[in-house]
């Protein structure tokens, strides 16, 4: 064995010379006695190893375990069932929350929406009900207001046609009758309406209303208005400054 | 409790079970007190630094998986502890005087231990943690094979190397004249 085969089993020889191989072990002790360095140097490392191994290990003092004991009482303290929930449960309860809130908004959304639906549609039959009802009963004043109602609206019902043809005529003031006519031309497009108009073209008793009548009707339907013209000439209950307004209307048309 | 493994008591320490850390105190805050003392030479610190280590189990338990071996976890975690303390303090370069070796032990042997530790402080890092973790806390040297992710042969040799290297440190400060 060579001094630097000693030096690879030194360690081994320190630590646990039982688990090295007898010959080997041996062969190890026969060169240190042979060599004065090797076996120099073995005796130091084995006293410094012994040495080493003879160091007692330090005691921890007893508060050493109290005051770990006293930091992990408070750990748990902090870290209870609760909090430990919810924190393992952020996640669910963060997509709860959020699901709460959308669905909050969303219902309270098509709520006010279906309100104001309704709302609207109770408005509309409020402004009905309060128009037709001074349409048949109220002053002058009130009547012609109520007739503005129809501005903005596209169509007109049946019920209104029907309160509007009889104050067109047969109500006692020429302006509101006059009004009605105006109100009703918005709505020449419904053939209902237009036939109301036509109708009282013939049955008018007021001339200023079916001058403005004639003058409604001729720029709708050319062929239509000669015709409607023609009527207002050949009835001899026509008012004689509405004919002779009929006849030079005519003139221009033909 | 005493048959459990350290692993099985981390996978409870890791359901959120805190009770089991003190199964883990019990076994280890001897051997890391050690550690840390033998390594900083300051008892005081020491100490805190063993309670940080046990606490740093449960701020990082996520991390320990059923593959590792807890022992070597630990020991890298009171690695970094350590360098987080030297790199604050700065007190790893200095060898204190005052060391209090052991209030049990005797003046002479104090005195013995004193300047065996003052020539431990004296050996360059690598080979100075070698002679602590397996003179001091009894680590295998299968486990510091594993610990540095190398082989049994190349800590032997890196142990032979420490204990010659120290060997000449303390026959310089060997006022007894004990080798």
């Amino acid at each position: 064995m060579k001094c630097s085969d000693i030096k690879l089993l030194i360690i081994d020889v320190l630590e646990n010379p039982s688990a090295i191989d007898p010959e080997l072990q041996k062969q190890f002790f026969e060169h240190i006695k042979k060599c004065p360095n090797c076996a120099d140097e073995f005796e130091k490392l084995k006293a410094l190893n012994n040495k080493l191994l003879q160091v007692k290990p330090i005691k921890p003092d007893s508060n050493l375990k109290n005051e770990f004991s006293a930091k992990l009482e408070k750990e748990k303290f902090n870290s209870g069932n609760s909090l430990k929930f919810l924190i393992q449960n952020s996640y669910k309860i963060a997509a709860g929350i959020l699901l709460f809130i959308m669905g909050s908004l969303f219902g309270y959304y098509f709520t006010q929406i279906n309100k104001v639906a309704h709302l609207r549609q109770e408005l509309e039959e409020l402004k009905h009900s309060y128009t037709s009802t001074i349409l048949r009963e109220q002053t002058t004043s009130a009547k012609i207001k109520a007739i503005n109602y129809f501005n903005g609206k596209t169509s007109i019902d049946d019920d209104f046609i029907h309160i509007l043809d009889n104050i067109l005529n047969y109500d006692d003031n020429v302006n509101v009758r006059l009004a009605a006519a105006k109100a009703l031309f918005k709505y020449s497009h419904q053939e209902k309406v237009k036939s109301v108009l036509v109708k009282s073209l013939k049955n008018q008793s007021e001339p200023m209303v079916q001058i403005e009548l004639i003058n409604g009707l001729i720029y709708q339907n050319k062929s239509e208005a000669i015709h409607y013209l023609e009527t207002i000439i050949n009835n001899k209950n026509s008012n004689s400054i509405v004919k002779q307004y009929a006849e030079n209307k005519i003139k221009i048309l033909i | 409790m005493e048959n459990l493994s350290d692993e099985y008591i981390m996978k409870k320490i890791r359901q959120g079970d805190l009770d089991y850390l003190a199964y883990i105190f019990e076994r280890y805050n001897h051997q890391m007190l050690n550690y840390f003392f033998r390594m900083s030479l300051n008892y005081e610190d020491s100490r805190d630094l063993t309670q940080s280590l046990f606490f740093r189990i449960l701020k990082y338990k996520k991390s320990f998986n059923q593959n590792m071996i807890f022992k070597h976890w630990l020991y890298k975690m009171a690695r970094n502890i350590l360098n987080d303390y030297f790199n604050k303090n700065k007190k790893y370069i200095s060898i204190q005087d005052d060391i209090n070796i052991n209030s049990n032990n005797s003046i002479d042997q104090a005195e013995q231990d004193k300047f065996l530790f003052q020539a431990i402080a004296k050996l360059p890092d690598e080979y100075k943690e070698l002679i602590i973790l397996s003179r001091f806390c009894n680590y295998k040297q299968s486990e510091l094979a594993e610990i540095y992710d190398t082989t049994i042969a190349s800590i032997k040799n890196k142990l032979y190397r420490a204990l010659i290297k120290l060997k000449e440190i303390y026959f310089q400060t060997d006022k007894y004249g004990l080798l």
